[in-house]
This record gives C-alpha cells, sequence and structure tokens, in this order.
C-alpha cells in the first residue's frame, strides 16, 4: 500500500509527519537536507502560515510557504 | 598600489592585517550557527581578535590568539555552517581555510569542532564531514547545561569512542573546560581510523543527507539519554507570541520605538561630551598655538572635520550593543520572521530589516550587516537602498530645515521630520520593488532560518562585539575621513585674498567705539567685520567658485551657489551643511543653538533683494538631504562589500538623480501655488 503523500503547507499543526518526498534540487532545499530535514525524517508543524514554523529534530525552523510547498509528507496510520 | 586602493586600504583594517603575533599553531572554529561558537571564541581569545574579511570575499571571518605556556595558539572563527559542500560563499572560504589556500593561510594545524548538545545529530552532521576529511579535530561539546535542565544527557566518552577524536565537555560562559580545551588542541592528532565512521556516500547521489543524518541519528541516540517524554520549554509560550502575526509586529514596534530611544536620546549626553571635548582642545590649541595657518588646518579642518564624524560614536555603540543583545537573546530570528511577509512584498527578504534598521543609525554598519542575507540578488537590492533611511548625520539637518519651514510651530516641524522619514522609507521601499522588477529581477530568496531557543544574552559577548566596531569606526574617522576633511578645508580656505573694504570699514569704527570706551559697541562692529571677512574669503575660495559654476544646475532646485557649496562640502559628512550655512549666511563658525541659525537664514536674502530660504527652497533642500547619496564613507563601503566600482558608481548616480528630480517637482510645485 502506497502511502499519502500530502503537502507541509497543508498539514494541520501539532501533527507528527515524516518527510516522504522532496521535491526540487534548489540551494534552498539542499540547505534545507543540510539542517536535518532530509527523507524520513519526522517533522511537526507550529505554525501555519507564510512563513510558517516547524519543528524537527528539537529544532525550531522558519521557512517561507513556497519552500514548504516541496516537500510531501506521510501522515502516520498506525 | 593606486590611491584609491591606498584610502580603501585605509579604511577596511581588515585588509591592512596587522599581524598579532608569529602564531606557532593554527586552528580553525567550525560549528553550525547559534552553537555557542561566538561565545568558547570569546573565552579563548577575549581581546586579542580581529574581523577581518576572507581576501578576495565578503565573507567574515574573526582571527584571535592566546598564549599558552609560552606557545602561541592562532584561532580562526568561520561563519556558521550547516554542510562542508561550497554550495554557498561561506562554505567555500570555510574550506578554503581548511584546505589551505593561497590567499591567506597555509593548511591549518587543526579544527576545533563545536558540538551543540541540543542538536547533537545536526552537529555531527558537519562534524563527521571534518572527520573524514582525515583533519585533527577537536570536539568542544557545549550546550550540556541547556540539554540537562531538559532531561537530555550526552554522554562524552561514548561520543569520543564513536568518533574517534577527543571531546571535551566545556561550557565556555562559566569558563568550565576551557583549559583541557587548550590541553587537547596541544596534543592535536588525526583522528583514529574508526570502522564505525560511514564512508563517504558518493554512490548513492541524491541522498547523501540521508544516509549521512541515518548514521548521525544512530550515534546521537548511543550517545544521549533523551527525556521518555519531550516536555515543554519555559519559552514555548513566549515563543509563540513573538512569532505571532499580530503580537509579534507589536512587540517589533516596541522593540524599534525602545532602540530609537536609546539612539537618539540617551546618545545625545555623550555625544555633547564628545562635542565639547573636541571644543575645548579646539579652544585650547587656539590659545597655546602661534596663529598660522597649519594651527587653522588643525582646528578647524581636522579636529573639526573628525570631530563631526567621532560624534556619532556613542549612537554606533549603542545599536551594536542592543542588536548584539537582541541577537543573542535569539529574538532578531524571529523579529526577521515577523517581518518576512512585508518585506516579501517589496521583493526583499526578512533579514534585510535588520540592516535597514540599523541604517537610521549610520549606513555603514548596515551595509556591513547586510551580510546575513544569503541570496546575493537580495543582498544587492538591500546595499543599494540603504542609504535612503536617515541615517543620524540627517538628523541636524532635518532640524535646521524644519525650523526655517515652521518656525516656532514645533508641533508642523515634528511632522516635517516625521515626513522626512517616512519620505525615505517610502522611497526605498519602492526602489527595492522597482529594481527586483528590472535590474536584479528575481523574487526574494525564501525564507530558511532557524529559530534559535530563546535565552538570556551574555553581556560579555555584547560588550566585544561593541569595542570591536567602535574601533573599526574610530579608524575609519582616522582614515578617509581625515583625508576628505583636510580635503574641504583646503577647498574653502584657498586661494586666499584680502578682506574686503567693507569689513575694513567696519574694523575702523570697532577701534574707534574702543577708543571712546564703548565696548559692546567695539564687539559688535568686530563681529560683524570677521563675518563679513569670512564670507568674502569663501565666495573667493576654490569651493566658493566651484559653487558657483554648478548653480545654474541648482538653480531649477531653488538653491544658488552658497547653498551649492554647503552641497557639496556634505559629502565629507552630510551635518556639515549645518556649520556651512552658517559660515555663508554670517553666524560665523559657532553655531550657538539652530533656532538662532534659521533665524538668520530666513533673513538672508539674494542680491535682488528675495529672501533666499522660500519655503519652496526649504522644502526641496529637505527633500534632496532625504535621497541624495552624499557620503564618501558610504560609497566606499559599498564598493568594499560589493567587491565592484560598478555598484557604488550606480547607487551614487540613481540617488543623485533621483534627488534632482524629486527635489525639481518639490521647488517648482511649491512655487506655483
Amino acid at each position: 500500500m502506497t502511502p499519502h503523500l500530502s503537502r507541509l503547507d497543508q498539514t494541520e499543526p501539532g501533527l507528527r509527519v515524516r518527510v516522504g518526498r522532496l521535491e526540487g534540487q534548489n540551494l534552498a532545499v539542499k540547505r534545507l537536507q543540510a539542517m536535518g530535514l532530509c527523507l524520513g525524517r519526522e517533522v511537526e508543524v507550529l505554525r501555519q502560515g507564510n512563513p510558517l514554523i516547524v519543528r524537527f529534530l528539537n529544532a525550531h525552523v522558519g521557512l517561507s510557504k513556497h519552500l514548504a510547498q516541496q516537500i510531501f509528507v506521510e501522515r502516520r496510520t498506525q | 598600489m593606486n590611491p584609491c586602493e591606498t584610502l580603501l586600504q585605509s579604511f577596511s583594517p581588515a585588509q591592512k592585517k596587522r599581524r598579532i603575533a608569529r602564531a606557532s599553531r593554527t586552528f580553525a572554529l567550525v560549528g553550525n550557527p547559534n552553537c555557542g561558537k561566538t561565545t568558547l571564541f570569546n573565552a579563548l581569545t577575549g581581546l586579542r581578535a580581529q574581523t577581518a574579511n576572507h581576501p578576495g570575499t565578503t565573507v567574515e571571518k574573526r582571527v584571535g590568539y592566546w598564549v599558552a605556556d609560552h606557545e602561541t595558539f592562532e584561532l580562526i572563527d568561520l561563519p556558521g555552517l550547516y554542510d562542508f559542500q561550497a554550495n554557498t560563499p561561506d562554505e567555500r572560504v570555510a574550506l578554503e581555510v581548511i584546505e589551505g589556500d593561497r590567499n591567506a593561510h597555509g593548511r591549518v594545524d587543526g579544527v576545533l569542532v563545536v558540538v551543540d548538545a541540543t542538536h547533537l545529530s545536526r552537529s555531527l552532521f558537519l562534524a563527521s564531514q571534518l572527520i573524514e576529511r582525515k583533519l585533527p579535530v577537536v570536539i568542544a561539546l557545549t550546550m550540556t547545561d541547556v540539554a540537562e535542565e531538559n532531561g537530555l544527557r550526552v554522554d562524552a566518552k561514548q561520543l569520543e569512542l564513536e568518533l574517534g577524536c577527543p571531546v571535551i565537555r566545556v561550557l565556555a560562559r562559566n569558563n568550565v573546560g576551557v583549559s583541557e580545551l587548550i590541553e587537547s588542541l596541544r596534543h592535536i592528532k588525526e583522528p583514529a581510523p574508526s570502522p564505525r565512521t560511514i564512508g563517504p556516500c558518493g554512490t548513492c547521489g541524491g541522498c547523501r543527507f540521508q544516509s549521512r543524518y541515518a548514521w548521525t541519528d544512530s550515534v546521537a541516540s548511543r550517545c544521549s539519554h533523551a527525556p521518555s517524554a519531550s516536555r515543554k520549554t519555559p519559552t514555548e509560550f513566549l515563543d509563540r507570541v513573538l512569532t505571532h502575526p499580530v503580537l509579534g509586529m507589536t512587540v517589533l514596534m516596541a522593540v524599534m520605538v525602545g532602540l530609537f530611544y536609546l539612539i537618539f536620546k540617551i546618545a545625545a549626553v555623550p555625544m555633547d561630551w564628545i562635542d565639547a571635548m573636541f571644543a575645548g582642545v579646539g579652544a585650547w590649541l587656539n590659545a597655546r598655538l602661534p596663529e598660522s595657518e597649519w594651527r587653522d588646518l588643525l582646528v578647524q579642518g581636522i579636529l573639526g572635520g573628525v570631530g563631526g564624524v567621532l560624534v556619532f560614536l556613542p549612537q554606533i555603540c549603542i545599536l551594536f550593543f542592543c542588536l548584539t543583545l537582541l541577537e543573542d537573546t535569539g529574538y532578531l530570528a524571529r523579529a526577521a520572521f515577523a517581518m518576512d511577509r512585508f518585506m516579501h512584498k517589496a521583493g526583499l527578504p526578512g533579514q534585510a530589516f535588520v540592516p535597514l534598521l540599523s541604517a537610521h543609525a549610520c549606513a555603514i554598519p548596515a551595509l556591513m550587516a547586510t551580510r546575513v542575507i544569503a541570496d546575493n540578488r537580495d543582498r544587492l537590492v538591500t546595499i543599494l537602498i540603504t542609504p535612503l533611511m536617515s541615517c543620524s548625520a540627517r538628523i541636524p539637518v532635518y532640524s535646521m530645515l524644519a525650523a526655517l519651514l515652521f518656525p516656532r510651530e514645533p508641533a508642523k516641524a515634528a511632522l516635517v521630520f516625521t515626513g522626512a522619514y517616512a519620505l525615505g522609507l517610502g522611497i526605498a521601499l519602492a526602489m527595492a520593488f522597482a529594481f527586483k522588477k528590472t535590474l536584479l529581477q528575481g523574487e526574494a530568496a525564501p525564507l530558511l532560518m532557524e529559530l534559535p531557543a530563546l535565552k538570556w544574552p551574555s553581556l560579555r559577548t555584547a560588550l566585544l562585539t561593541v569595542t570591536d566596531r567602535a574601533l573599526l569606526f574610530a579608524r575609519k574617522a582616522g582614515g578617509v575621513i581625515l583625508l576628505v576633511s583636510i580635503l574641504l578645508w583646503t577647498l574653502s580656505t584657498y586661494p586666499k585674498c584680502e578682506p574686503p573694504l567693507e569689513a575694513h570699514a567696519l574694523q575702523q569704527q570697532a577701534e574707534a567705539a574702543m577708543a571712546h570706551g564703548d565696548l559692546a559697541g567695539a564687539e559688535e562692529l568686530e563681529a560683524r567685520a570677521n563675518r563679513i571677512t569670512s564670507h568674502h574669503a569663501l565666495a573667493q575660495s576654490a569651493a566658493g567658485r566651484l559653487g558657483k559654476i554648478i548653480e545654474p544646475g541648482l538653480r531649477p532646485l531653488g538653491f544658488d551657489w552658497q547653498i551649492g557649496i554647503g552641497i557639496l562640502s556634505s559629502f565629507a559628512a552630510r551635518e556639515v551643511i549645518v556649520s556651512t550655512l552658517s559660515v555663508i549666511y554670517g553666524m560665523g563658525e559657532e553655531v550657538e543653538n539652530l533656532s538662532a541659525l534659521s533665524d538668520s537664514l530666513r533673513q538672508a536674502t539674494r542680491p535682488d533683494g528675495h529672501p533666499v530660504f522660500t519655503p519652496a527652497t526649504s522644502a526641496s533642500l529637505l527633500v534632496f538631504f532625504v535621497i541624495a547619496m552624499q557620503c564618501l564613507p558610504t560609497l566606499a563601503v559599498t564598493r568594499r562589500e560589493t567587491n565592484s566600482w560598478k555598484w557604488p558608481l550606480f547607487q551614487l548616480f540613481y540617488l543623485s538623480a533621483l534627488a534632482y528630480l524629486a527635489s525639481f517637482v518639490v521647488y517648482n510645485g511649491l512655487w506655483l501655488l
């Protein structure tokens, strides 16, 4: 069964999700991965909007909605 | 080396690179942003540090040293990094320093890597890349106190085993572990080959991040004992307020008002002291030295010019003190976050907010602060519009013109003042928008910034930064500003001429009055004679002739040749126009108070009997000063920050053209009314 992927900018705050796919290979996406938001990482949206705030690896990171649209996450079903 | 280069070099002590001491060992300091790197650097090197640009770039690095057991250690503080792949200018500089390059340093003797206990996995992502390069590495484990407060314990011994290099627990603020760290650096060696480090992941292309993070995650979980449930940190509520769309902006406004209050109100006290000190030294020199041209040059040219710039030192110190404190708490990142949505509309990134705020004190520190903007185009646009912020050198000019426009109506004068600030800001945002649509096309780079945990700031870090910046500014005043002051003084003094007949006659009347015992009358007459003499001397000087040459070009703006001299002289520093106008319109050198000056300016007339400072001329001059690029030091810093003459010249051209156009519209518009 393929997991259902949704965009990070459409994820409700407080929900813990996992990065399933990253789109694009621009510098910002690379930097985001170097900060630890790579495939498989658990991430939580703290505040939606533009820009939005996410938490991963115990760090709070602010990013613009445009960037969040390149990140696809899967919800944990179990 | 041509004179311009020499001028610039005297201006950027960075390049001048005074060899601090012959270092026997050189180390690079590497770590993520906000990992406690600066605090550790300061604990190790203290005041023995200099900020410098990496050769050929605008990436800043600090070099400091310390001596232990007759051995000198040099430490190069590199910009905060997440990755080590030469993707950004910061990363390229870090690579050059560590691998050795032809420009500045040989290969370093080792790397001191800061690993933040609260962000273990991410710190190891960077550290492991250095260990793999077989570089001698010592790891400073920081923030263990913060981690323990959150119930997270990191096992330094286990980490040492996993990584194959020494790991020293350091709490730089309390001086814990610093001497052990120095000892460890003395015996630094290549890391032990550890089978557990992952091999280079060149084979799996796109998943370089995933595979390395898989390894660092596993090391982190073996070395730390995490709390069973993540607890809410006490700052979480505060953080929610600061990043709230409405509340965050409210806090930001309050912080800005407070900062402006400190810069403009509190700084006035030490600024008066500096003013008084320079005046006192000038008077003392005048009394002690025999009358000569050298004395005039020393007192009026050098002391007056350099003093007029050094007077802004308190504002610059307060600005940097507050900004460093705010940055240290983690607030500035939240402020940039809150501003991002607004700045984005003008095509600017949120980070441009800090430089634009600083520019209200002085454009020079602001231009240096644009380094936080990662994207090159975004940074250029910010640099181009920075001079449009009303810096504090414009305050005396605004005060004078506001008093001219609305004498004895402080409320309206205050409105003029506010209007001038708003006009600068408005034009700046409009120009940023225009540049982003034409010259430097493209949207602002998407925001991506860590919001570091909120904490109490370190006073020591703030004081060290202030000292560093104050010295940089003072050296600048001793360099380029000194030269410009001497030049301007020479232009407005030579060629010399005889006092006019009118002054001669007044002088004789004064002597006659003195003979009759009319002391007050004699003084009055003598003062008038002096004013006429200095006015005449200025008109005949090279600056005066230059003013007359440019007069036809300035007449459409409502300016005469005398205002022209004021504008020319204000290239050294904008506020110079106030003292220049007071000389020209016969107040003498001493401007006792601004309202006396504006009274005398209001009475000034043209040869045809019309007043010089009509409301239209005053308003036109005000608009001109809001917009025009009248600051040589700013141009020199723009050249340094952009590494080319193209951008400072473009800046000069577009701001001058814009100022001319706006003044023309205002003058002729008001004239018609």
